[in-house]
């Protein structure tokens, strides 16, 4: 009799050893490797070269992507749904307004000029004081500030909780539904989506040398010679380093206005090595994206190229000079492929 | 006390319950403990440890590739910062899984890894700003500087030479860095700027433009060194090394902790192995033994176990057959349930109060079958204690003894009781008469036995056969019970004997043995009456002896030969009669008693004497003489032998009187030895059988001889047939052996016997002697006459002696003469004589006139 409920008690110790086991050690941290935000650097063999062309293809989740598509067209996540992301950043118009300043809710404007949200992906940094690591970090600014959309998530979750079909969506695709992070991941996911491949330069870059004319090819030696490459390399011809704005000339100083946006990557930092200093801007799509410059200060690729000349490299740009790297830089528009309406 | 008992089981249980909870406990934390590191999670760490360090190299290699000229794309150094930031939130997230362990050291590692890397994330935009600026710059200043130089080529030798040392400089403070470098592009921008302002319109830009950039290349270049220190590891802890070292050895430790643990572990499991396989032979021992148990459970004798409340728990399969109550029936029940009611409650108190005290106890109960039916059982009921040394059970064993209860009353019946009649037997009679005599001697009441015989039994056993005898003595069974008072015994004795015992006739004799007479009276009367036996009727008759007792004086053996005698008093004077035990055959049998314990002290008190009887001769002289024994009794004068040599041969006093008499008649020989008128005198001494028969008797003999010192052959022995009929062999042998001393033999009372002739014949007798009844009878009966004649001519024959006893008559003499008998004893000379009366008459002659002396 002992013997036999010794042995039951045995055999319970052995099971309830063997579920401990099971549930402790093989529960492993999923092990996931995080989203290579931006650059994928490990898919390209050569850094040698200053500029790399975009993948043609990038691996998302489809239903993600479609989603995150839904809710960047989705006015109800600001404040008064009116405004969308699409609203600043128009896909049709190369992913944002063409206005040196966006309008938000109520006829608020934005402090700086919107930049686009074609091969955002691929900067290190967003925003033009580089406050955003990640693109599912920007989302919070727009949202959250009242110049903007004027919301606040748990106004956004609120509404997106009311429609059926996104409950149905994001259930399916997200087991924790609509949360803040699954719809920041939507959208991020959509907008990694916005890759704009296949420009005539990417062509060239891929080996098509006939790609490129001959003022278009002088243009991009001249973009290297006079060291324009320095600052504006990488896949994304830029968007991987800040720079001061103003190296050789005192920007600023001859502009006048000086305000808080101006001093760019300071705000963040507060170091005073950082004033001044800005995230480099993709080039890419450069041709669809006036105004430029922060302050949307130069209206035309001309007046940006003359400007940039002349307070980074302290070079005054003869007209020839300005053409050809204006040619180069229109080489530099590729295509999405994808669907710019919702 | 059931609750309590409950409660001190509920307590071990629960102590049992604790140490088994904590043996898994503590098995269970052995087993966690003896886990390994998870290899998976081992690898995926040291993995992103050795992939940080590699980054921190690739990005300081990276860095310089950079600063000269050999990377253009700053994609690859933000790739691998980034990766490095993830690997470091990463490791961050190892130690939530637990394969880094939360501990200040990990922290503190883990800490300095992620300071280390925002460190160098932001050394490294610095490095990216000014790497670019830097970069212009000398892209920049060799233009500028050639412009200025081309149009100042001939306007001032020291401008030249300036602007040249600015651009050398420069150039050396990009191979440089040293301080000397820097001391002397600074030295060349200060001879520049003072320069500047002196020269040319249209050459002042690009020389003011050459300073900006050699400006920018004094300011960066010094704080590239700096940037380099920081981003490049060379020679360094790489980022990450501290804790990968750390880890490691936390890893070690783990793994050998977790090796001591599966140690202890494994050890463990063998204890436990070893201790599973002897409790498993034990088991199958126990279950051995449980088998055994339950077998002899299912014995043949009841098994009834009882809880500590007395309540039945199990039975067995013969409980059942014996009490009729099914396990159903008798579980939950107590034994009460079995009560008979032939005990009282004192019986069980007594029962339970020795189980309490001794833990066992014993004995016979009359318990009531389901049926109704009353049966005895031997029980053993044992106390059988728990681990706490209370009562925990009882278990009783019980057999049915019925069968050995009938066992014991046939034994009895058989011991006590005759079996066909089934009255008492003797040994019951006795002991209802020793018990009865008892009782009877406080009380001064009167008892009587009565020995009842049946006339000629055995001639009825022997015609009609012995189931007719037994059918007679059945009915004189029966006849006798209806004679008697149920207070009265009727035993049977044997054969046909039978006892009647009356108890309680009164204090008066007279009144007793009337009272014992009409019994006997109505027992003669019943006994009388036909008797249908079988076929036949059968008139019987019985002889009864009565005798009374009223005291313990006689013991019961005494009392029951009286009766006896009584009895033979009854068929000697004819049967079909009673006799009671005479007083005088009292008076006798007390006489007797008393006559013994006289002739115990006789001998030693010297009251014997011999008194001697002659025997003659035909010439009428004195031969011999017998030797008789007188016993001068105080008392009751001279008692002849006839009196006491009985009593004598049954006490067997006739040893040392018969040696007295050999030794005093052989010392009387040797007396006579010097007396010459005596001196020839044969002397016959009277020796019984069984005298004869002692096994040393020859040498008792010879030892008197020697002892007296008298002449062997003045000796003669008598012996009397009987003697031979004893043991022939023995008689010869002794015979001889005294006849070779020289003792003479002669046989006494021949022809009165049983004896044959042949023995006789082969003895070596010296004389017959004719016996008185013989004598007597000459003249009157014939026959008796030719038997002395026949005697005397075989004597004669034989060549022995042949002397006549008993002679009173000169006619017997002269007959016996006549016949050839030379030798006479008798009256007709002498009666036997004291011995101063027998020497007087011998010296005096007298013997020789005839006629008596007295």
């Amino acid at each position: 009799m002992i013997m036999k409920s010794g042995g039951l008690v045995l055999a319970l110790i052995g099971l309830t050893m063997s579920a401990t086991a099971y549930y402790y050690w093989y529960s492993t941290p999923a092990g996931q490797d995080p989203q290579v935000i931006s650059g994928q650097a490990e898919d390209f063999a050569d850094w040698n070269e200053p500029i790399t062309p975009i993948p043609l293809e990038l691996k998302l989740d489809k239903r993600k992507v479609a989603l995150g598509r839904r809710l960047f067209h989705d006015p109800r996540l600001s404040r008064d749904d009116a405004i969308s992301c699409a609203s600043c950043h128009n896909l049709a118009k190369g992913g944002m307004d063409n206005l040196p300043l966006s309008t938000g809710i109520s006829g608020k404007q934005t402090k700086v000029n919107t930049l686009t949200v074609f091969n955002s992906g691929f900067n290190f940094r967003l925003f033009w004081d580089g406050r955003a690591a990640t693109l599912e970090e920007q989302i919070d600014f727009p949202m959250n500030n009242p110049c903007d959309m004027g919301s606040s998530w748990d106004e956004v979750i609120g509404k997106l909780n009311k429609d059926t079909e996104y409950r149905r969506d994001f259930t399916a695709i997200y087991p924790g539904g609509i949360q803040p992070g699954t719809v920041k991941d939507a959208i991020a996911t959509f907008e990694r989506s916005l890759i704009t491949p296949n420009s005539k330069f990417d062509r060239f870059l891929r080996g098509d040398k006939q790609a490129l004319d001959k003022d278009e090819l002088a243009g991009y030696e001249l973009f290297k010679s006079l060291g324009c490459i320095s600052c504006h390399q990488g896949m994304n011809v830029g968007g991987n380093m800040y720079e001061k704005l103003g190296i050789v000339g005192n920007y600023f100083a001859d502009r006048g206005n000086v305000s808080e946006v101006d001093f760019g990557r300071y705000n963040i930092t507060k170091d005073d090595e950082h004033r001044y200093d800005f995230r480099v801007p993709s080039l890419r799509n450069v041709a669809m994206t006036a105004p430029y410059f922060h302050d949307a200060s130069a209206g035309t690729l001309e007046n940006a190229v003359a400007t940039m000349g002349k307070y980074q490299l302290g070079v005054d740009l003869s007209g020839e000079e300005i053409t050809m790297i204006v040619k180069f830089l229109n080489t530099l528009t590729g295509i999405y492929q994808g669907e710019t309406g919702t | 006390m059931i609750r309590l008992v409950k409660s001190m089981r509920a307590k071990k249980n629960f102590r049992q319950l604790v140490f088994s909870a904590f043996a898994v406990a503590a098995l269970l934390f052995m087993f966690i403990r003896a886990q390994p590191v998870d290899h998976d999670m081992h690898n995926s760490l040291t993995r992103d440890l050795r992939e940080l360090q590699m980054r921190d190299i690739e990005l300081g290699e990276a860095v310089l590739q950079h600063h000269y000229r050999m990377l253009h794309n700053y994609d690859g150094v933000v790739a691998i910062m980034q990766r490095m930031e993830t690997l470091s939130a990463r490791l961050k997230e190892h130690q939530q899984y637990r394969s880094m362990p939360d501990t200040p050291e990990f922290n503190e590692e883990l800490k300095i890894m992620q300071q280390r890397i925002v460190q160098k994330a932001a050394v490294l935009e610095e490095f990216k700003s000014h790497n670019a600026v830097l970069k212009n710059s000398f892209l920049y200043l060799p233009r500028m500087v050639s412009v200025v130089l081309e149009r100042i080529a001939f306007i001032n030798i020291g401008w030249h030479e300036a602007f040249e040392f600015l651009l050398r400089d420069a150039l050396l403070m990009s191979v440089s860095k040293s301080d000397v470098a820097h001391q002397n592009l600074k030295k060349s921008i200060i001879a520049i700027d003072r320069i500047i302002p002196g020269m040319p319109g249209d050459v002042r830009s690009s020389a003011e433009l050459a300073s900006r950039h050699a400006k920018q290349i004094l300011e960066h270049e010094k704080l590239i060194i700096g940037q380099f220190a920081q981003l490049s590891s060379h020679g360094k802890d790489h980022v990450g090394s501290g804790l990968e070292q750390l880890y490691l050895d936390y890893y070690q430790d783990q793994q050998l902790a977790a090796s001591k643990y599966r140690f202890v572990l494994f050890l463990s499991a063998m204890l436990m192995l070893g201790y599973a396989i002897y409790a498993f032979y034990r088991m199958r021992g126990e279950e051995q033994q449980l088998r055994i148990a339950a077998t002899a459970f299912e014995t043949q004798e009841g098994i009834m176990i009882l809880d500590a409340a007395r309540r039945i728990v199990k039975v067995n399969s013969a409980f059942s057959r014996i009490t009729g109550y099914s396990p159903g029936e008798a579980v939950g029940r107590t034994p009460d349930m079995l009560k008979s009611g032939l005990h009282d409650e004192e019986f069980f108190r007594e029962r339970w109060e020795t189980l309490a005290r001794d833990k066992y106890w014993q004995g016979e109960i009359w318990n009531r079958h389901k049926g109704g039916r009353i049966y005895p059982i031997w029980l053993t009921t044992t106390a059988v204690s728990g681990v706490d040394g209370h009562v925990s059970h009882y278990v009783s064993v019980f057999s049915d003894i019925t069968l050995r209860k009938q066992a014991e009353e046939q034994i009895h019946q058989l011991a006590f009781y005759d079996p066909l009649t089934k009255l008492p037997n003797r040994r019951l009679l006795v002991d209802r008469l020793r018990h009865t005599m008892t009782a009877g001697a406080r009380k001064l009441d009167h008892g009587a036995v009565l020995f009842i015989d049946l006339d000629n039994f055995k001639i009825l056993n022997d015609t009609r056969g012995h189931d007719v005898g037994d059918l007679l003595l059945t009915e004189t069974a029966r006849r006798l019970q209806d004679c008697v008072r149920g207070a009265d015994t009727v035993a049977r004795l044997g054969g046909d004997e039978f006892i009647v015992m009356l108890e309680g006739l009164g204090v008066e004799e007279a009144q007793a043995s009337a009272q014992a007479r009409a019994v006997g009276e109505k027992i003669l009367s019943t006994i009388r009456l036909p008797c249908r036996l079988g076929d036949f009727e059968h008139h019987s008759t019985c002889s009864i002896g009565i005798s009374l007792f009223h005291d313990q004086e006689i013991s019961v053996d005494e009392l029951l030969k009286r009766a006896d005698t009584a009895m033979y008093e009854a068929k000697a004077a004819g049967r079909n009669a009673l006799r009671f035990f005479d007083p005088s055959m009292q008076a006798a049998l007390e006489n007797r008693s008393l006559l013994d314990v006289d002739l115990r002290h006789a001998l030693s008190l010297k009251q014997f004497a011999l008194y001697y009887q002659i025997q003659m001769n035909s010439e009428n002289r004195p031969i011999g003489a017998e030797v008789l024994l007188r016993w001068k009794h105080p008392i009751r004068g001279v008692v002849t032998p006839v009196e006491f040599i009985s009593l004598a041969e049954e006490t067997g006093l006739i040893q040392p009187i018969g040696m007295w008499v050999l030794e005093t008649a052989c010392a009387q020989i040797k007396a006579w030895e010097t007396s010459p008128l005596v001196s020839g005198l044969q002397l016959a001494v009277n020796v019984s059988a069984r005298q004869f028969h002692q096994q040393d008797f020859v040498q008792k003999v010879s030892e008197i001889l020697t002892k007296t010192g008298a002449a062997p052959n003045r000796l003669k022995i008598e012996l009397t047939e009987s003697v031979v009929l004893d043991n022939i062999n023995d008689t010869i042998t002794k015979m001889h052996a005294l006849k070779q001393i020289g003792v003479k033999f002669s046989m006494d009372d021949f022809g009165t016997g049983y004896s044959s002739l042949s023995y006789l014949t082969q003895l070596p007798l010296d004389q017959l002697k004719i016996d008185r009844s013989f004598v007597r009878n000459i003249g009157t009966k014939h026959t008796d006459l030719v038997i002395v004649q026949t005697i005397i001519g075989m004597g004669n024959s034989l060549g022995m002696e042949v002397i006549a006893e008993g002679v009173e008559t000169e006619e017997q003499r002269a007959f016996l003469h006549d016949a050839g008998c030379l030798a006479y004893q008798g009256y007709l000379y002498s009666k036997p004589l004291p011995l101063k009366d027998f020497e007087n008459a011998v010296r005096s002659g007298s013997f020789a006139q005839t006629g008596t002396v007295l």
